[in-house]
C-alpha cells in the first residue's frame, strides 16, 4: 500500500491576461518523496509552487495539502528563493519570529529553535545578526524557518542558488535528514545534476504542462533509450563515414546500443581506414539530454 | 561624469525630486501666499452689518470696500437677532474671521455737534485669526477718519449757522481746521471715534507661548507623516527581500499584517508627537501640563497619529517599489504640509487656499491642536477634528487593504 498523499494538484489551469501560466497540471507527492521540478524561465515552475502555497488563485482544479483543499496553513512549509529573513535580527530571533508565526508556543518553540541552530550548524552565530552571515549561512537559515513547524510538505524554491559546493553538500544532507523523519519535500533548480543526483521523482514542466514524470534513470532510459553518446576526435578530418556516424570537422559522434562490442568495432574500422584515434570519450545520457530532448530549450532560455 | 548622469537620467524618482518637485513646491507656497495684498497681508474677508442704514454708515462701508486688503461682504441686519450677535456667531464659527457692525444712529450722531462718542464694534478671533483681529481694526479706524471729517465739518457749520448766522470765508476757513484736528486726532482720546473690539473667543493674553505651540504641532504633524511613511514602507520592504510572501505562507493573514503594522506606526506617532511637546514644554515652555491642556493633547496625538499612520499604509500599499513611496511621499507630504498650515499659518493664507487646506490631514490636526492649545478647548470640543482624523484613519485603512490585495494571490 503507498503512503498517503500529502499533496495532490488535479487540473490546475492559470493564465495572467494573455499568458498560460498553467495548462492542467496534475501532481502528487506522497510522504516522504523527494520530487524535483524542473523547467525553463517561464514554464510556470513558481505559479505551481504559488497555487500550492495558496498564493495563487487557479482558474480552475483543485491543490489539496493533507488531503484538504484551502489555505495549507501549517502542513506546509515555504523555502522563497529569496533569503526571507530580517537582516536586522539574529538567527534565533528570525527562527523564533517565524515559529511564532507557524503557530509555534513555548515551550515547543524554544526546543524547535535549538534544534533548528544545530540542525543548520548555527549554533555557535545564533546571536549574531543575520545580515552579516554568509550565502550559505543565510540559506540554510531560510530553510530552516521553513521546517520549524514540522510540516509534512516543504516547498523548495531554487535552495542552492548562490551557494558554494560544500554549503549545497550541507543543505542536501539537511534535507535529507528532513525526508527520513517523513518529510514531503518539492523542489524547483536549475542544477539538473542536483536533481538527478538527490530527487527521487523528476517533474519536467514547459509551458504550464507537465512533458515527463518519473524517477531520473527512467526518464532517461523513456525518453532517450539506453543508447550512450561516443564522442571520437580523429587527427584529420575524415573523407568518408561509416552507417550512424556524424562529423564536425575532426570529431565524430555515434549513438551506440552497447558500447562493449560496438565501440572495439567502429574504432577497429577507423584504424584500418588510416585514421589516428586522438580521444575517445563515452558520455552516458543525462537529464540535460531528455530536457533538451522534451522541451526543445536550454534550461535557463 | 558621465555615469552620475546616467544614473540620475536613468532614474525618474531621483529626476523628480531634482526637478519637478522643487518647482512645483514653489508653486504651491506661491498660490498659499499668493493672495497678499500690497501692504503684504493676505486679503481679509470681513462681515459687515450696517444697522444704521444712514448715508454716513454707507459710506463708511463704501471706503472699507476701497481697501484692497479687505474683502467686505454686507450682511442683512433685519433679522430678528440683534446685528452683533449675528456678528459674534459668525466669527465664532469661523464663517468670518471678523465682523464689522455699524450701529443703529451712527449717522446721526456724526452730524451732531458737539461731537458724541462715535462707536464701531469690530468682533474677531485673536486665537484662530490674529492677522485678521488686528489689521481690520486699523483699517476701521482709518475708514471712519476718511469717511467722517466731510460729515463732522457739515454738522459743525450748520450748528454755527444756527446758532451765529452764516459764516464768513474765514470763519468757514476755522471750521474745517476742526476737521483736520479731527482728522489728526486719530486714536488718540480726543478722537470722537471708538473701535471696540471684541474677541470672541476669551482671550488669555498668552501669545507667545501659544505661537510656539503652533509651530509645535505644525512642524510635529508634518514630520509625523514622514515618519509614518518610513515605517511602512516596511512593506515594500518585505515584499523586496521576500519575508512578505514568507508571512503571509505563515498564519498571518493580510489584515492582520496591516493593522499590526498601522499599530506599531501609530505608538511610534504618539511616542514621537508626545516627545515634540514635552521638549516643547520644557525648553519653550508650551502649555502642556496647564489650563487643562493636556488631556486634549493626548486625545489629538493619538487620533493625529492613528490618521497619519493609515496615511503611510496608503502610500505604502499604493507604491510599487520603495523609491516610488518615497518620491510620492515628499511631494504629497509637502503639499498637504504646505496648505495644510504646516509651514505657514493658514490665516495667512487667502480665503480659498484656508477652504483648500481643509482637505489634508496637516490642517485638522493643527487645529485640533490650536483648540486646545489657543483656545483652551475641553476634550469634548474637539468632535470635529477627532471625527474627521478618524474617518481620514478609517478611509485610509480601507483603501490600504484594498491596496494589499495584489499581495494576498494574483
Amino acid at each position: 500500500m503507498s503512503p498517503p498523499a500529502v499533496l495532490e494538484v488535479r487540473a490546475a489551469r492559470k493564465r495572467f491576461g494573455d499568458t498560460t501560466a498553467l495548462a492542467g497540471v496534475d501532481l502528487t507527492l506522497r510522504r516522504g518523496d523527494w520530487v524535483g521540478l524542473l523547467g525553463p524561465n517561464g514554464a510556470g515552475k513558481t505559479t505551481l509552487l504559488r497555487a500550492i502555497a495558496g498564493r495563487v488563485r487557479l482558474d480552475s482544479g483543485t491543490v489539496a495539502v493533507g488531503g484538504s483543499a484551502g489555505r495549507p496553513g501549517r502542513q506546509l512549509g515555504l523555502a522563497p528563493q529569496e533569503n526571507a529573513l530580517y537582516p536586522f535580527m539574529t538567527a534565533r530571533e528570525n527562527l523564533v519570529t517565524f515559529g511564532r508565526l507557524h503557530g509555534l508556543e513555548r515551550p515547543a518553540l524554544r526546543e524547535r529553535v535549538d534544534w533548528a541552530l544545530a540542525w543548520t550548524g548555527l549554533v555557535e552565530r545564533a546571536g549574531d545578526p543575520t545580515g552579516g552571515f554568509s550565502g550559505g549561512m543565510k540559506r540554510r537559515l531560510n530553510l530552516a524557518c521553513a521546517v520549524l513547524h514540522r510540516p509534512d510538505l516543504v516547498l523548495l524554491d531554487e535552495p542552492t542558488t548562490g551557494v558554494d559546493p560544500q554549503s549545497r553538500e550541507r543543505i542536501f544532507t539537511m534535507l535529507a535528514e528532513l525526508r527520513r523523519t517523513g518529510t514531503s519535500l518539492l523542489h524547483t533548480t536549475h542544477q539538473l545534476g542536483e536533481a538527478e543526483g538527490v530527487c527521487d521523482r523528476v517533474v519536467i514542466i514547459d509551458r504550464g504542462r507537465i512533458v515527463a514524470e518519473g524517477t531520473p534513470d527512467g526518464l532517461i532510459e523513456q525518453t532517450l533509450g539506453r543508447a550512450h553518446e561516443v564522442v571520437i576526435t580523429l587527427d584529420r578530418e575524415p573523407t568518408a563515414l561509416p552507417d550512424g556516424v556524424d562529423a564536425d570537422g575532426r570529431t565524430l559522434r555515434a549513438g551506440l546500443d552497447d558500447v562493449a562490442v560496438d565501440l572495439p568495432a567502429l574504432l577497429g574500422r577507423l584504424h584500418a581506414a588510416g585514421y589516428v584515434i586522438d580521444d575517445v570519450r563515452v558520455v552516458r545520457p543525462d537529464l540535460h539530454a531528455v530536457f533538451l530532448h522534451l522541451t526543445g530549450r536550454e534550461l535557463r532560455e | 561624469m558621465r555615469i552620475s548622469w546616467l544614473g540620475l537620467a536613468r532614474d525618474r524618482y531621483a529626476l523628480m525630486l531634482t526637478f519637478v518637485v522643487p518647482v512645483a513646491f514653489f508653486s504651491i507656497m506661491a498660490l498659499v501666499l499668493g493672495g497678499l495684498g500690497q501692504n503684504g497681508l493676505p486679503q481679509v474677508r470681513v462681515a459687515v452689518f450696517d444697522a444704521d442704514h444712514s448715508d454716513a454708515s454707507g459710506l463708511l462701508v463704501q471706503t472699507l470696500e476701497h481697501e484692497s486688503v479687505l474683502a467686505v461682504e454686507r450682511h442683512p441686519t433685519d433679522v430678528a437677532l440683534p446685528a452683533r450677535e449675528v456678528a459674534q456667531q459668525l466669527v465664532r464659527r469661523g464663517d468670518a474671521p471678523a465682523a464689522i457692525v455699524i450701529p443703529d444712529g451712527f449717522g446721526a450722531r456724526l452730524s451732531r455737534f458737539p461731537a458724541e462718542q462715535l462707536t464701531v464694534e469690530l468682533f474677531g478671533d485673536r486665537a484662530g485669526n490674529p492677522v485678521a483681529y488686528h489689521v481690520v481694526g486699523g483699517f476701521l479706524q482709518r475708514a471712519l477718519i476718511l469717511a467722517a471729517p466731510d460729515r463732522l465739518i457739515a454738522g459743525v457749520t450748520r450748528w454755527i449757522e444756527n446758532e451765529a448766522g452764516p459764516l464768513s470765508p474765514a470763519q468757514r476757513g476755522l471750521v474745517q481746521d476742526v476737521g483736520k484736528s479731527i482728522a489728526t486726532a486719530n486714536g488718540s482720546d480726543a478722537s470722537p471715534f471708538r473701535v471696540v473690539v471684541t474677541d470672541v473667543q476669551a482671550p488669555a493674553g498668552r501669545e507667545g507661548k501659544k505661537v510656539v505651540s503652533y509651530y509645535a504641532a505644525g512642524i510635529g504633524v508634518m514630520f509625523l507623516l514622514f515618519a509614518m511613511t518610513a515605517s511602512t514602507r516596511g512593506l515594500l520592504a518585505e515584499q523586496e527581500t521576500g519575508t512578505l510572501e514568507r508571512l503571509l505562507s505563515t498564519d498571518l493573514t493580510m489584515g492582520r499584517l496591516l493593522i499590526g503594522r498601522w499599530l506599531f506606526a501609530t505608538l511610534l506617532g504618539c511616542v514621537q508627537l508626545g516627545l515634540m511637546f514635552l521638549w516643547g514644554w520644557a525648553v519653550f515652555g508650551v502649555e502642556l501640563f496647564t489650563y487643562g491642556h493636556l488631556p486634549g493633547a493626548i486625545v489629538m496625538t493619538v487620533v493625529a497619529a492613528g490618521a497619519a499612520a493609515a496615511f503611510g499604509l496608503v502610500l505604502g500599499t499604493a507604491c510599487r517599489t520603495q523609491a516610488q513611496v518615497q518620491g510620492l511621499s515628499t511631494v504629497v507630504i509637502l503639499l498637504m504640509s504646505a496648505l495644510g498650515g504646516s509651514m505657514v499659518p493658514r490665516y495667512m493664507m487667502p480665503d480659498a487656499m484656508q477652504r483648500l487646506g481643509l482637505v489634508t490631514f496637516n490642517a485638522w490636526a493643527v487645529v485640533g491642536y490650536q483648540q486646545v492649545f489657543w483656545r483652551d478647548a475641553p476634550v469634548a470640543a474637539l468632535w470635529p477634528q477627532v471625527a474627521v482624523l478618524g474617518g481620514m484613519t478609517v478611509v485610509g485603512l480601507a483603501i490600504a487593504r484594498r491596496l494589499a490585495r495584489r499581495w494576498e494571490s494574483a
